[in-house]
């Protein structure tokens, strides 16, 4: 077992009698992981239990070589931004970083240094005395993580960061999160397809508390080779075709929509292939794995 | 890391308004309160006209008022009692008046018939009625509903036979101090307990002599060279301030408890290296301090006036230093670790319906030990300057309260510890199990 990876075996979690994550294993190294689910999938679950947030009914989980039951030496060496991140707010950025370093048993030194070289990667320099009620969306996530390496963490666990962020600041935040990635571990949670397209390489997929994918983006994408079409058809036939096919795209332009989808097959004569993206693989994934079109957002 | 912590908490302790009121309140208090309240203790002089009184366990002088007094509720059937330390009236029914009359008849030796008559205790066949002169009239049912009135036996219609009252009640020759206790424990058992007759306060109630010359003398010199004055101050001291220190840092223990979760810091916190018991034991540590500060700071201005007004004289300038860690701190410790308890245990502020209770209960149960004796409450009453010897006699029952109250707040302390790490790795999820009437304040998982 590799001292610079984490590997998750037969891990079970129960919230009373509903099992919220089922048999699950994976193996996550060094670099961008994403973790890619539908809204209740058990992302945050799997998160927090790595975090050591919550417990676990039964599997193992080893840290980077620390068992996840050594739960101080894994705090000391992980570091977590929840998804619904905020701070005390009437303290400013630099008290709220301060407080939580020494919580993290950083000495005074270490922290004078690392704090202000943290708040300038994450571009907040300029907001030090700001109190954090004061910041903005996009601001707050990056102070989260910088809090969340304040410790320099071997893992950094980030849980659906980028929700209720504008494009610019979350395309900001990804590139953050690539740059963090470099030398150490990043656990990107994530139902936003596009975040883990544009930072990951490994990812997994999970559903109802079950991993439905482990492997590589690219492997991902491939799966869905030769099943994506697009094709022009009126108007009035497009509820016969979101009926039959998974429809992952339209665009309508006066009587005419231009869809497309997902199919084995040709669908029609006319439909061409197209290059399969992330989201179609993402799709097609659920798909075959049992998710009802209804539950994908009606269109599939 | 303890150091830096703990600096932190305090500054994040001194931030709360709960902090800020209890500061004010106290400064305030003692200010204009207390210390002005501390008048001079005159040296007592030959042939004053009084010189206060005492209260000493003198069979001679409990015996025959105890007995009076019991005499004087039976007849009127009306027993002031202080169970659980609220006021209550209690009426008793004729059955446990009955047992009344059998151990005031043993207390006096007087036959229970005429405490009976004298109090109008119904016979036992039959019912009475006292009608509006006040005389009493049998009552007996004819078996068809109606009643047959008719003057009881040896009585008269007129006023004078409503139950002549003994106008000498006089304690039973031969009976014995350790007897009446049990008489009077007994008839306590009949009140419902917490009457005056209960064996603690016998001597606060009844054992009350004028003090003389010699007896002031001795008060005043034990004042002086015991107490070294500012003692007889400080527990007056005390005695004002355990009334606030019983109360108020709950508010300031539950607003710092649920400040993480309003925040939406938990996660934050749980997920860094410092132990459970370094984050609430520093945190509660900072309260303590932090309380304690305008409380010394009050000590030591206490201290200086007393010191001002005797110059000349010998005072002990750490008295109320001393007495406010001895006597004030373990009440301190004590409300401040039931909120911080409380607090972490159900992530609501229901400590501060508790510990109010209990401030209550222990107002009432105080007031029967207003000049010193103490007892097992929270907040240890001693409102009378000097008392000294009370003091001294029951300084280890004092000793034993605050160490066990001391004790207390640090199992409480612990259990939150442990209540803190099962919260941290999700093994225990208070928040999900308040009753329905909070479900609207649920967090849905967002996994």
């Amino acid at each position: 077992m590799s001292g610079n990876e984490i590997v998750i075996r037969n891990l079970n979690k129960y919230y009373g009698k509903k099992q919220a994550l089922s048999d699950v294993n994976l193996v996550i190294k060094h670099g961008m992981f994403g973790l890619l689910g539908r809204n209740g999938a058990g992302k945050t679950t799997l998160m927090k239990t790595l975090a050591t947030l919550l417990n676990k009914k039964s599997g193992e989980i080893n840290v980077c070589g620390t068992p996840i039951e050594h739960a101080r030496e894994i705090r000391r060496m992980t570091g977590y931004l929840p998804q619904d991140f905020s701070m005390y707010p009437g303290m400013t950025v630099a008290e709220a970083m301060d407080y939580l370093g020494v919580l993290s048993d950083m000495g005074g030194v270490e922290r004078k240094l690392r704090i202000p070289d943290l708040l300038e990667k994450v571009n907040l320099t300029g907001h030090m005395k700001k109190k954090v009620k004061a910041l903005s969306g996009g601001m707050k996530r990056r102070l989260g993580i910088a809090q969340a390496l304040l410790h320099d963490p071997k893992v950094l666990i980030v849980d659906e960061p980028t929700a209720g962020l504008d494009p610019e600041e979350r395309i900001r935040f990804r590139n953050l999160l690539c740059e963090i990635a470099e030398d150490r571990i990043v656990i990107l949670s994530t139902h936003i397809v596009g975040d883990i397209e544009a930072t990951c390489e490994d990812i997994a997929i999970l559903n109802e508390g079950r991993l439905l994918y482990t492997g590589t983006v690219h492997d991902l994408t491939a799966s869905a080779k030769d099943k994506v079409f697009s094709v022009t058809v009126p108007r009035q036939n497009l509820q016969i075709i979101k009926d039959r096919y998974f429809v992952t795209g339209m665009l309508t332009t006066g009587s005419e929509c231009h869809v497309r989808l997902i199919a084995d097959q040709k669908p029609f004569p006319d439909a061409e292939f197209c290059e399969p993206n992330v989201e179609d693989a993402y799709m097609l994934y659920l798909h075959r794995n049992g998710v009802e079109k209804q539950k994908l957002g009606g269109e599939l | 890391m303890y150091g830096v912590l703990f600096l932190k908490e305090c500054k994040r302790t001194v931030k709360s308004i709960p902090y800020l009121i209890l500061v004010v309140m106290l400064l305030v208090f003692g200010y204009t309160q207390i210390v002005p309240e501390f008048s001079m203790i005159e040296k007592p002089e030959p042939n004053q006209a009084s010189y206060g009184v005492k209260y000493e366990e003198i069979p001679g002088v409990i015996m025959p008022s105890a007995a009076k007094s019991l005499y004087s509720e039976f007849a009127a059937n009306t027993y002031v009692a202080y169970p659980l330390g609220f006021y209550k009236n209690v009426k008793l029914s004729d059955n446990k008046q009955a047992r009344m009359a059998d151990i005031l008849s043993e207390l006096t030796g007087t036959p229970k018939e005429d405490f009976m008559k004298s109090a109008g205790v119904k016979p036992e066949t039959g019912s009475t009625l006292r009608i509006g002169d006040g005389s009493l009239m049998n009552l007996t049912p004819n078996g068809d509903g109606s009643y047959k009135l008719t003057i009881p036996k040896g009585q008269s219609s007129g006023s004078e036979s409503a139950g002549s009252a003994i106008t000498d009640v006089t304690v039973a020759k031969g009976l014995t101090y350790e007897r009446f206790r049990e008489l009077m424990k007994q008839a306590d058992k009949l009140i419902g307990g917490g009457s005056m007759y209960d064996g603690i306060y016998l001597t606060r109630q009844f054992g009350r002599v004028p003090m003389t010359y010699d007896d002031a003398l001795l008060q005043y010199n034990d004042i002086i060279e015991k107490d070294r004055i500012s003692g007889a101050y400080a527990r007056v001291f005390c005695d004002y301030f355990g009334l606030v220190l019983g109360i108020f840092p709950v508010f300031i223990a539950v607003a710092l408890g649920m400040r993480d979760r309003r925040a939406g810091m938990l996660d934050l916190i749980y997920t860094r290296k410092a132990s459970s018991i370094q984050i609430v034991f520093t945190r509660y540590l900072a309260m303590i301090v932090m309380m304690l500060l305008p409380v010394l700071l009050m000590a030591v201005y206490a201290a200086i006036s007393v010191a001002g007004k005797y110059s000349g004289m010998e005072t002990d300038g750490l008295a109320f230093v001393k007495y406010s860690l001895g006597w004030l701190l373990p009440t301190l410790m004590a409300s401040t670790a039931v909120g911080v308890f409380l607090t972490e245990l159900t992530d609501f502020p229901i400590a501060i319906a508790v510990q109010g209770l209990w401030w209550f209960l222990g107002m009432f149960a105080g007031m029967k030990h207003l000049d010193g004796g103490y007892g097992w409450d929270l907040f240890l009453r001693h409102n009378k300057i000097g008392n000294t010897q009370v003091f001294l006699d029951n300084f280890n029952t004092l000793l034993t309260n605050r160490i066990l109250y001391a004790g207390l707040s640090i199992v409480l302390i612990l259990l939150t510890v442990w209540i803190y790490e099962l919260k941290r790795r999700g093994k225990l999820h208070a928040y999900n199990r308040i009753p329905k009437i909070f479900n609207h304040r649920r967090r849905k998982s967002a996994a």
